[in-house]
């Protein structure tokens, strides 16, 4: 069984942050969510809540029943007894995507920067699966993992005021989704007609880390009857 | 019966003591950014003290209540007027159906909590009622209350009346100092940009909101850029991002960050946070694990005995 290795620190008065060693990968995740089930199961006094990301995991404590040495020997133990979650838990999940100038106002752009036809990017954003790494930044937003090579382009130089939810955006070397309407600076190639967040929902997102993400092509036709029976 | 906003203030919101347990989600706590003065509302009227109540920022409403009610006032010092005869806040106040209840200056601080002898007729989600303002979920569907909407409440009843002690009857200043606890990456910052830090007097900016408290004042400019991995962040969490200027996240603010930690300010002072406007200026001061948690201790010690009267 793989393991890592490990820092731990008491990070304030109401947390604690353990960060692990190695790259960003799979393995690694399946480790960080493998110790988070594990403190879970059987949480120190005044646990509120857990948050796994990249390469670390803080500990979220009710700073009124917080002790941190006992907290800290607590947590310590619980990782001794965690092994890495399987994947058999995680799901493939397909989320719609219409590329369309009309709902993705730079797909040309991205297009021509990266030297490619329009369906030559559509296919290569859309044939390739991607991991579910960590939540965070806006309600339901996934950070997916290893977007083609090929892909990859800068964030506009005037990030916009309002991207409309569900606009599918490359930033960087990331690419993600847009769960809700909000300023942001990433580069629009498509929409979908899909929520990402349903706060009446437990768990209110639609993916959880290890969850794999296929991005779907629908035509403008499809997307708008999708949105409408969203809405 | 229901409450009417004939003026609706800047932004006000309905806000309890926010959501635990979904920022795995991305979902952050929301909730009063002073959560100290909402409680204390809650106790002049009688309620649970993590009941909702309308949080009030800087320029108050105007609101009329339906039916007779009992309601109070905490928080942020505005000269308040039932039909236009003066009333004191941080007291349980007795307003008669059709009484308009009017929120004058501000005299200091910067968020105000009304409580109400009723329940707001809506449904929590998250087991929470405050308002996500930038999702637009519960709360008063989903957003800050404009003029001429009208908030129905249910289980009305008539408390006693109290007032709140002396000592608790809280008055805020426009200069503070703030405590924190290192942050992660405060080791990556070099001694020199650390005691800039310690002491500059930073100024808050008008482009702070319930995300986040923007601060103007020396750049702690490093000389390359600190490279880090997207890394959950918490309310009070100070980050430098590349302009130099610090930015506090507050209640409403990203789950996560990017960019450097350098400290994180102490939840005794978070409330603090929530009082102060553009132009109010605060100082950082380094404490450590220990102390902050006996500076909580103390602080709650003084409401505990408030709400065990």
């Amino acid at each position: 069984m793989q393991t890592f290795d490990f820092q731990i620190f008491i990070h304030s008065d109401h947390s604690i942050l353990i960060e692990f060693d190695g790259s960003i990968s799979e393995d690694l995740l399946r480790y960080i969510l493998g110790v988070a089930e594990t403190i879970q199961h059987n949480p120190p006094a005044g646990f509120v809540e857990l948050v796994p990301a990249y390469n670390s995991l803080l500990i979220i404590f009710d700073p009124l029943n917080f002790t941190p040495d006992t907290a800290l020997s607590h947590i310590k133990s619980s990782i001794k007894k965690a092994q890495a979650v399987s994947t058999k838990q995680s799901n493939t999940i397909e989320i719609p995507v219409c590329y369309d100038p009309r709902v993705a106002e730079d797909l040309d752009y991205v297009a021509d920067y990266c030297g490619m036809t329009v369906q030559e990017l559509i296919d290569a954003h859309s044939q390739q699966e991607y991991t579910v790494y960590m939540l965070g930044f806006l309600p339901g937003f996934l950070y997916l993992g290893d977007l083609d090579k090929r892909l990859h382009c800068p964030r506009r130089d005037n990030p916009r005021t309002r991207i409309e939810a569900g606009s599918v955006g490359i930033g960087g070397s990331q690419t993600g989704v847009y769960p809700i309407a909000s300023p942001g600076g990433w580069q629009i190639i498509g929409r979908t007609p899909v929520a990402m967040l349903d706060v009446e929902q437990s768990p209110p997102a639609i993916a959880k880390p290890l969850d794999k993400i296929r991005f779907v092509p629908i035509s403008f036709d499809e997307f708008e009857k999708l949105d409408k029976e969203e809405a | 019966m229901s409450i009417r906003f004939l003026k609706a203030g800047l932004q006000t919101s309905l806000q309890d003591l926010g959501r635990h347990g979904f920022r795995r989600y991305g979902i952050p706590n929301n909730g009063a950014l002073d959560p100290v003065s909402l409680q204390i509302a809650n106790w002049l009227v009688n309620k649970p003290l993590n009941s909702a109540c309308l949080e009030i920022t800087q320029a108050g409403p105007v609101v009329e209540f339906t039916e007779d009610v009992a309601i109070a006032v905490t928080g942020a010092h505005f000269e308040l007027s039932i039909d236009d005869i003066p009333v004191d806040m941080h007291q349980t106040l007795l307003v008669n159906k059709g009484e308009r209840l009017t929120f004058g200056k501000l005299v200091n601080g910067a968020r105000a909590y009304l409580s109400f002898s009723a329940e707001a007729d809506l449904p929590k989600i998250m087991n929470s009622y405050s308002t996500n303002l930038m999702a637009n979920f519960d709360g008063f569907e989903g957003r800050a209350f404009n003029n001429n909407d009208t908030l129905t409440l249910k289980n009305h009843f008539m408390p006693e009346v109290k007032e709140t002690p002396k000592e608790l009857q809280l008055q805020f200043g426009d200069n503070y100092q703030i405590r924190f606890i290192q942050g992660r990456e405060w080791s990556c910052f070099s001694q020199d940009i650390q005691q800039q830090f310690l002491q500059t007097s930073y100024q808050v900016t008008s482009q702070s909101n319930r995300m986040g408290m923007r601060l103007k004042g020396c750049a702690l400019k490093t000389e390359k850029t600190l490279s880090m991995t997207t890394a959950p962040i918490t309310p009070g969490t100070i980050q430098i991002p590349p302009d130099g200027q610090p930015i506090i996240t507050l209640a409403d603010g990203q789950t996560t960050g990017g960019y450097p930690r350098i400290g994180q300010v102490i939840t005794a002072d978070l409330p603090i946070l929530g009082q102060l406007k553009a132009n109010d200026s605060i100082s950082f001061q380094e404490i450590d694990v220990k102390g902050a948690l006996n500076f909580l201790s103390q602080k709650y010690n003084l409401i505990n005995r408030l709400f065990n009267y």
